[in-house]
């Protein structure tokens, strides 16, 4: 029996909902499919944190090996213990520091190193700590080996003219880890199934897979 | 997507639903055909569903109402009726309707002939995720005797809902779900079952003095007949309560979202063969259950959120009863905020005195918090284009901040206390700040300048109002007009031409109102000119008594969500923008400090601006001392424009 812990930070508006939505639906369609993961309980954040400031959704899958046994009991939580995520996902860089609890050496860290500055940064209070600070936090708390830091919105709108396709291209890379226990078929089925525009989206996905594979083979 | 899985979902299908919409398809399988509710987080979007799909089945009913009193007496009169009624409210609304439903409790909610039925589901927030306190409700069912489920789980929340309007009709009480943030927001695999029938039949009011008017001698009998009403649920909980075995002489007591806590706990502790009692009905609690559960144990904990609601009820019967056993909760689980299982961990642990590695995590906890402090804190805040913001850039120019009491309220504008702006003084409830500055203006000299949304004007303002009138209270009050309760994410509100059944309705003249009151001063300005905003604040401030500024502009989200349809099929997307001249820039601070917009951005030596975020509202433009705000309004004729 195993856990598996996903989660992902970002800033209300970008996203991160839909984005634990993809992973939950296929992980529920290969359940239904009778593959081995048996339950799925995703937490989300809704109200003020909506409102351009900081937030986090998580999602945990329950996998069985065929001989074990299925007890509703073995999944219960809603939310991860600290330092257990699998996957983290940062879809802005001090998001995903402000999370670093829930993040270990096992973790799979994929982080998009486009910022958006919060009120203290453009009113000058506070300076947005350096990207290669910020992973450097991140690698010391976690002590994770496994860190992507890309910027994937430059690439969505580089190759498909729209940063709406980053989450796509941040999910491409992170199943170019093979950190995610889902299927790349159910994950594009579901994308098609749910996400206006799903072309553009299947090329953000393969774009980020490709990127990932690339970065996975030089490193 | 509502109607796909609410009106349109398919018996037996398992899908995947966020409690929230889970809850609402239990509910229609169930056949509630009245529901009011007044917007509140974790619950608001039960009431959206409720909007969207209300014409889509014949004799269900859903209204929006001002505020939580009128809402659950709303709910009430329908279910006297003899219809399956429910209100909605966020824990705070609890306080807001105490007032009716301590009699709506005495009484029942049941028609004369046991028709009927009135459910509650309220919304808690420990841990405060989309609120502006914490406070523990679940006293409420204690106090008024409610029947009260706390489900652990969506799957739970979803199937529970029949029995509980069962109990309702069966036994005229008022059913109390409380659920938290962890339900309303967690999504789960779910079943569906077969929708009820709606076939738009009328309810029907059959009289009875004793039953329905409280006063002397029937509020006493129907308080005495309310403890004989609960007393026969008690058989009825025990199919909502759980024993999980097990043979250590350490057990714990649970209710809701911490049972899941509780469970992944014990196994991360090796304790898997410790039992647990999970309570489904917290109140009332199942004596003969607990005392069994409890007379072989040393040792019991209670894992419960805030304060400890299960606990005194344990330690009441144990005292009864002789239990020996020693129980403990909040001495080991703290009583603020939420739980997580790392919090249980340490509970348990703690009461048990097992030692637990804890020197690795404490490095790491202690790395994090050191980091931490570089990492700049991201509180929500004003929409870009937000007329709130407006208003405030306004509000801070043209007043004397070190002498002034900004009294704020609920809405979006109590983000107006994060700094930079952090031009709010204190924040209680729903119209509490205009109450405060009253009793201020009477005691001292300071000037008071009170802020007040629509909704919360018509929430409850309006008494506040007439009472600072009635009482000459010298007090600027701005109500910040912008069309519906935007904070909740847009709804309607008797401000907004359009009601819950989505029925065009009049829009009351919020000037009228207040000269009508007898406010001597009132006018009206759109906060978008910051110039005459600032110039009628002045003019204001010239003046003593009762003085109102009506700030209005429609929120800027609700407004581009119906214009941006026609305009994007029109326009070019960027045909009317905004941007800054870097070398006419000084960084002087006015649109960076003082007004702070997240359009913004901050650069070396001159700010800029983000288009994509930007939404060309324009206050930049008119606040910037040195006309560094270029506006560029492309032609769309020519050629290449479109």
């Amino acid at each position: 029996m195993r856990i598996w812990n996903a989660i992902i930070c970002g800033v209300g508006g970008q996203g991160i909902m839909v984005f634990k939505r993809i992973l939950e639906n296929a992980a529920f369609r290969e359940k239904l499919k009778g593959g081995n993961i048996r339950k799925i309980i995703g937490a989300e954040k809704h109200g003020l944190s909506q409102r351009e400031g900081a937030t986090d959704v998580c999602t945990r899958f329950l996998l069985l090996e065929p001989d074990e046994v299925y007890d509703d009991l073995l999944l219960t939580s809603a939310l991860p213990f600290y330092g257990d995520a699998d996957l983290a996902i940062g879809v802005e860089p001090v998001e995903l520091l402000r999370n670093a609890l829930y993040l270990s050496e096992k973790t799979f860290i994929i982080l998009n190193t486009r910022t958006i500055p919060p009120c203290a940064v453009i009113s000058g209070d506070m300076d947005y700590p350096p990207l290669d600070t910020i992973i450097n936090a991140i690698r010391d708390i976690s002590g994770s080996p496994h860190i992507i830091a890309l910027d994937a919105t430059a690439l969505a709108i580089e190759q498909l003219g729209n940063a709406l396709h980053t989450n796509m291209v941040i999910l491409g890379l992170a199943l170019a880890t093979n950190a995610i226990p889902l299927k790349l078929e159910t994950i594009k089925t579901i994308i098609e199934e749910t996400i206006p525009a799903p072309s553009d989206n299947l090329r953000a996905l393969e774009i980020g897979l490709q990127t990932g594979k690339n970065l996975l083979d030089t490193s | 997507m509502e109607e796909k899985i609410l009106v349109n979902g398919v018996p037996n299908e398992r899908v995947m639903l966020i409690g929230n919409m889970a809850m609402a398809r239990g509910l229609l399988e169930t056949g509630v055909q009245f529901v009011s509710q007044y917007p509140g987080t974790p619950v608001t979007d039960i009431g959206t569903y409720f909007s969207r799909i209300a014409k889509k089945l014949p004799g269900l009913y859903f209204q929006w109402a001002s505020n939580e009193a009128a809402s659950i007496t709303a709910a009430a009169g329908a279910s006297w009726c003899g219809i399956k009624s429910l209100t909605l409210m966020k824990h705070v609304g609890m306080n807001v309707a105490a007032d009716a439903l301590s009699v709506i409790a005495l009484n029942g909610p049941t028609s004369a002939d046991g028709r009927g039925g009135l459910l509650i589901i309220c919304g808690g927030d420990p841990g405060s995720l989309g609120s502006h306190n914490e406070q523990n409700e679940r006293f409420y069912s204690w106090m008024l005797h409610l029947c009260h489920f706390e489900p652990s789980n969506v799957v739970e929340a979803k199937e529970w809902i029949p029995a509980a309007y069962e109990i309702s009709q069966k036994f005229d009480l008022v059913s109390f779900y409380r659920i938290t943030s962890r339900i309303s927001h967690t999504v789960e695999e779910v079943e569906l079952k077969s929708l009820a029938d709606y076939h738009g039949e009328k309810g029907k009011f059959i009289k009875n003095i004793p039953k329905y008017c409280s006063l002397p001698p029937h509020c006493i009998n129907n308080h005495k007949r309310l403890y004989e009403r609960m007393e026969k649920v008690v058989p009825y909980v025990l199919g909502f309560n759980k024993v999980i075995p097990g043979d250590s002489k350490f057990g714990i007591v649970t209710a809701g979202v911490p049972f899941g806590y509780t469970v992944e706990a014990l196994r991360y502790l090796h304790l898997e063969d410790v039992p647990i009692l999970k309570l489904g009905i917290i109140n009332p609690i199942h004596e003969t259950q607990f005392v069994e559960f409890a007379q072989n144990l040393d040792k019991i904990l209670v894992v419960e959120e805030l304060e400890p609601f299960v606990e005194i009820e344990v330690k009441r019967l144990a005292q009864e009863h002789h239990i020996s056993a020693e129980i403990a909760g909040k001495k080991y689980i703290k009583n603020w905020g939420e739980l997580n299982p790392n919090e249980v961990v340490t509970g348990i642990a703690n009461f048990l005195d097992i030692p637990l590695n804890t020197s690795s995590f404490n490095e790491k906890a202690q790395k994090y918090q050191e980091y931490l402090k570089m990492v700049p804190p991201r509180p929500p805040t004003f929409c870009a284009g937000c007329p709130e913001r407006a208003l405030l850039f306004s509000l801070k120019a043209a007043t004397d901040e070190a002498n002034t009491i900004y009294a704020g309220d609920i809405g979006c504008y109590v983000m107006s206390f994060f700094p930079p702006l952090g031009v709010t003084d204190w924040v209680i409830c729903m119209s509490g700040g205009l109450g405060a500055a009253v009793g201020a203006a009477m005691k001292t000299d300071q000037e008071i300048i009170a802020l007040m949304g629509d909704s919360t004007f018509y929430h409850t303002g309006l008494p506040i109002l007439v009472n600072a009138i009635y009482n000459n209270a010298n007090v600027i009050l701005f109500i910040l007009d912008n069309s519906w309760t935007a904070m909740t994410g847009g709804h309607p509100n008797p401000n907004s031409g359009i009601n819950g059944m989505g029925d065009p309705t009049p829009i009351p003249s919020m000037r009228d109102i207040c000269k009508s009151l007898g406010v001597p001063w009132v006018r009206v300005v759109d906060p978008y000119n910051p110039r005459l905003m600032t110039a009628t604040i002045l003019e204001a401030r010239k003046q003593q008594g009762m003085r109102v500024i009506i700030s209005q502009r429609e929120c800027m989200l609700q407004a581009r969500k119906r214009l941006q349809k026609v305009f994007t099929k029109l326009l070019p997307q960027k045909w009317d923008f905004y941007w800054i001249e870097p070398e006419r820039c000084a960084m002087c601070g006015t649109c960076s400090q003082k007004f702070c917009c997240t359009a913004l951005r901050r650069n070396a030596d001159y700010m800029s601006i983000d288009l994509e975020r930007c939404t060309a509202c324009g206050v930049c433009y008119e606040i910037c001392p040195n006309s560094a705000v270029i506006h560029t309004v492309i032609n769309p004729h020519l050629e290449g424009g479109a």
